[in-house]
């Protein structure tokens, strides 16, 4: 294990270096910087009164500051949840090829180090990422808000890291992708393919209403059955960010059953790796 | 070769584990959204098919034989309503609030209670002695400070007994009834209104009622404009009446409202949730943008004083309160009510005391018996 995190450390150290994830923070943190000085709030006992974004008036209701942050709240937590999926599909399908590229991979395997943790600790690296990323964002975001209104919350970045889990889920599948055909395009597609797919799971309930009754709704039913399900957890996010009441055991049951998606599919990435010569 | 088919195994069970895990949110999602809630804030095609219905007074003469434009028939019970800005008005479609899923609840709890003999024994009685039955006669009710009750729906069938009560023609279509035991006063006019002082002994209102129903003077305005009778209860507060209305620790917003608020039309929609909207009309400027923002800052301090206190079911309803922006000297205030919330406030709230009963109406308060 401990193997694993050394190999997470080195991801870690080597997304540092990549032009991707120097774009990533300088983005989010201008993004702040600008919010920050761009907007101002005038709170009169605990009702937000007024919104300027440039200087410019912005017209909303007079209502509760809690009550007017849900909104912002709820429509950050989708920006950051499925931007931050795309982001991180395209910014860390070319992990799993560049650990694989030739010359490399047989450096690594030369020294005291599993096949299994080789990937483990890809795939925790880019889990420690996803979830700095959305800390950071996140948290700027809410900071933010919370200097100007006075009101606290750490909700919105709770939904960010319900994110980062989905974007976990999705990575496995792009990892064994990556082992499977070292390439990293097709790593890329295998996520976008599954983020467009795990939408639709989602919203399979009602969805299979458009399906004649039979086996093309039980064939709908079969495939989107064992598929993460990445809209009814963006809007988990979003209700979270927003103060909505939560069901704890039905919301870990969906996070758990997520991360267990991306380790069933590193496991099957682990049992390919191990059935490779380099 | 054991060993790397475990990999294997170990995905299968993984991903058979993850499905059902997930499968789980399919059906009950994992966080519950609060309700969106609709505003009512113009008439739906079904009440402006009502309003057409319901304008069946002639239209007013012009004010000189030379004018000219549209003109279009009255709604008598809006007409019938004083016209004096300084008083409120409220219309109560009840017919339609009959209908609406939280009559229909309480309702349904009345009825299902120790005590809900007796209320059904109540209305027996009230139809048995006036002809008139109170949950299928009337369709709406109209009430004015000025201290007059307007009544529209079917009432053939009520009687006055001419013992108790004294009876006079009065204009073209009204017959003014007085009761000489309590001295109350109410007239029919037409076959379709009823109309009830709120006054002991004092005919004033009544007659003034149907005064302003036969009228043709060209200059008589109504309270309510027909573009306003839309909602399940509608109609116009004074600043005077709002001022009052107002908690006793807002003194000071009170008197803003009284200085600067020319009228506040109100609608309320319970078709769904219970949506109450407040137009507040002011001279517009500084003065009403103050006003407006006082009033947010008053529902959110209200907000955040029920949730300190711990009352949950105050701090959710003023989670719906909001107050929109000024515009064109108009600023309005919305509040809800969610069904759920209402369950729980309704006649069988928990807190309530078991088997006690709604007042029963008297049979003096209304027309005698036959």
């Amino acid at each position: 294990m401990k193997a694993a995190l050394t190999v997470a450390a080195d991801l870690l150290r080597e997304a540092a270096s990549r032009r991707w994830f120097l774009a990533l923070g300088i983005g989010i943190t201008t993004a702040l910087v600008v919010l920050g000085f761009a907007l101002r709030l005038e709170v009169v006992d605990g009702a937000l009164a007024a919104t300027r974004l440039f200087g410019r008036e912005v017209r909303t209701d007079i209502r509760s500051v809690e009550i007017a942050l849900r909104f912002v709240y709820r429509a950050a937590a989708y920006v950051l949840f499925y931007g931050g999926l795309v982001f991180g599909i395209v910014a860390c399908a070319d992990f799993g090829p560049s650990l694989l590229a030739p010359g490399r991979i047989e450096h690594l395997l030369s020294l005291p180090v599993r096949r299994y943790e080789l990937l483990l600790g890809t795939f925790l690296g880019v889990l420690a990422l996803s979830l700095l990323g959305a800390i950071y964002g996140a948290g700027g975001f809410t900071l933010i808000f919370a200097i100007k209104t006075g009101y606290w919350t750490l909700r919105p970045v709770a939904a960010a890291l319900l994110a980062s889990v989905t974007f976990a889920g999705i990575y496995g599948a792009m990892l064994t992708a990556a082992v499977a055909l070292r390439s990293a395009a097709l790593s890329a597609a295998v996520g976008v393919v599954l983020f467009v797919l795990g939408i639709i799971a989602g919203y399979r309930d009602r969805l299979d209403t458009f399906f004649e009754a039979g086996w093309a709704r039980e064939a709908f039913r079969g495939f989107t059955f064992v598929l993460p399900r990445v809209s009814a957890l963006a809007d988990a996010s979003a209700d979270i960010a927003a103060s909505a009441a939560v069901k704890p055991e039905v919301l870990a049951s969906q996070v758990v059953g997520l991360l267990v998606f991306g380790f069933a599919a590193l496991a099957l990435g682990i049992h390919l790796f191990e059935q490779k010569d380099f | 070769m054991k060993k790397r088919g475990m990999w294997l195994v170990v995905a299968a069970v993984l991903l058979a584990l993850s499905a059902w895990l997930m499968s789980r949110g399919d059906v009950e999602k994992p966080t519950v959204r609060p309700p969106k809630v609709e505003f009512p804030r113009h008439a739906t095609p079904e009440e402006m098919l009502r309003g057409d219905k319901r304008r069946t007074l002639p239209p007013l003469p012009p004010r000189d034989g030379n004018e000219e434009g549209f003109r279009i028939r009255r709604d008598p019970v809006l007409v019938a309503l004083p016209d004096d800005p300084k008083r409120s008005a409220m219309v109560f479609e009840v017919a339609a609030l009959k209908e609406t899923p939280i009559a229909q609840i309480w309702m349904d709890c009345l009825l299902s209670r120790e005590d809900a003999d007796r209320d059904r024994n109540s209305l027996e009685r009230f139809k048995d002695r006036f002809g008139i039955d109170p949950m299928e006669d009337i369709e709406r009710v109209a009430v004015s400070s000025e201290r007059v009750v307007v009544l529209q729906g079917n009432f053939d069938e009520a009687t006055f007994d001419p013992e108790i009560w004294s009876s006079r023609s009065y204009g073209e279509n009204g017959t003014i009834y007085e009761n000489r035991e309590n001295g109350r006063v109410v007239a029919m006019w037409g076959d379709d209104m009823m109309i009830a002082s709120g006054r002991t002994d004092e005919a004033e209102p009544v007659e003034d009622t149907i005064d302003r129903l036969e009228s043709q003077d060209p200059e008589q305005k109504s309270i309510l404009h027909d573009s306003e009778a839309y909602g399940d209860i509608y109609g116009v507060l004074s600043p005077d009446d709002l001022a009052r209305m107002m908690p006793s620790d807002q003194e000071a917003l009170a008197a803003r409202v009284q200085e600067i608020v020319q009228k506040v039309g109100v609608h309320v929609d319970a078709s769904e949730d219970v949506a109450i909207t407040a137009d507040v009309e002011g001279p517009g400027g500084q003065d009403l943008d103050d006003l407006s923002r006082a009033f947010g800052a008053a529902l959110a301090a209200g907000r955040f004083k029920a949730k300190n206190d711990g009352d949950e079911k105050l701090a959710e309803l003023l989670d719906y309160a909001r107050v929109k922006q000024p515009r064109g000297g108009q600023f309005s205030l919305d509040v809800a009510l969610p069904i759920e919330l209402m369950k729980q406030l309704g006649p069988c709230r928990k807190d309530r005391e078991p088997g006690r009963a709604l007042p029963a109406p008297s049979a003096s308060d209304g027309p005698a018996p036959r």
